[in-house]
């Protein structure tokens, strides 16, 4: 979707993150794809990130991570954003060791234990590897934000995302992310999700230029 | 480790939070420096609150696609470091010798699959 397109449809206060002194806050919560750019090890290793469209990612967040925590604000990460993030290490974790074993085959959208396995061989001691990859992350961001737990939900969890999720064009697993956020009453949000734009009431911390453009035609740029 | 070339108090070059490319950058241009012409090097991580990934991909993985690994594991040491931000700096490491050890097109289907990872969210 163009700046063009979705400038109809914001409905956040959208911050420029990446603006020098764009502004911080008390508290936050991040997205899934904020831990990938800043907390995958193997992400921010890749040697072309530093070019290219996507060279934002991994300069912006971590820039403005450090603003919001030298400024004292808290970051904090929901459980179902935490495990979406090891899931998604997991999978791309499995793919590379499958890549090693055999750099002959072609690349699989998914990949699973078993399926490795089962494809590879008994490789478990490689497997032990893959899971010391995503436990390793797992303990960098437990020390490094707030971890917060299930929100203690006064309506059943069904309808509090339904509300959400028809709030704004956003999918199911964004509307429980959301649901989670009004539940803690934390609705400052980094990510990089421009769909989150759509989200009445949040202010959303991206870098996204789809996102802060539109916000800007919108009017809604803070 | 006693009588090292070179003591960096990483709070004091990086801040406490160790999390920015930028500051990463700095530390890499130090250590790069000085294992070139073979100084032993300490990080002092004493004061330092938060290490992320990047900062450290940055600071130390790169200087494995640039030096020895050898010459670089005997010369540099680290000190007050936190268990779980020691355990990431293994893992940085690890990774990194052995993404500096990958064939150029290795390098490329590893960066493709964790892309279509992040693409997949």
């Amino acid at each position: 979707m163009t700046p063009e397109e979705l400038a109809p449809l914001v409905r956040a206060t959208v911050v420029d993150l990446a603006a020098p002194a764009s502004p911080l806050a008390d508290s936050y919560l991040v997205d899934t794809n904020f831990l990938f750019f800043c907390y995958y090890q193997r992400h921010s290793q890749l040697e072309d990130l530093g070019r290219g469209p996507s060279a934002y990612q991994t300069t912006a967040y971590p820039a403005y991570e450090e603003r919001a925590r030298v400024a004292g604000g808290r970051i904090g990460v929901t459980r179902g954003i935490l495990v979406q993030f090891l899931h998604r290490i997991e999978g791309a974790e499995l793919a590379i060791l499958h890549a090693t074993l055999d750099p002959e085959a072609v690349d699989r959208e998914v990949w699973r234990p078993t399926k490795v396995i089962r494809e590879m061989g008994h490789r478990e001691a490689r497997l032990d590897q893959v899971r010391e990859e995503v436990l390793a992350q797992l303990a960098v961001v437990s020390a490094n934000f707030t971890l917060l737990p299930d929100p203690p939900w006064t309506i059943p969890f069904a309808e509090r995302l339904q509300e959400e999720w028809g709030r704004a064009l956003i999918d199911a697993t964004d509307a429980a992310f959301i649901a989670d956020a009004w539940a803690w009453g934390i609705l400052n949000i980094i990510s990089d999700d421009a769909e989150l734009s759509t989200v009445p009431d949040i202010r959303l911390y991206t870098a996204n230029r789809t996102a802060t453009q539109a916000a800007r035609r919108a009017g809604r740029l803070a | 480790m006693a009588g090292a070339d070179m003591v960096i108090r990483v709070a004091e070059e990086s801040g406490i939070h160790c999390v920015s490319p930028d500051d990463g950058q700095r530390l890499f241009d130090r250590l790069h420096e000085a294992l070139r012409v073979g100084k032993s090097v300490e990080l002092d991580f004493a004061g330092v609150e938060t290490v992320g990934p990047v900062f450290l991909n940055v600071a130390i993985g790169k200087l494995f696609g640039q030096s020895d690994a050898h010459v670089i594991e005997a010369l540099l040491h680290w000190k007050n470091v936190t268990e779980v931000s020691e355990r990431l700096l293994y893992l940085v490491i690890k990774n990194a010798k052995a993404h500096y050890q990958l064939s150029p097109e290795a390098r490329v289907r590893e960066g493709e699959i964790v892309r279509r990872a992040l693409d997949s969210l």
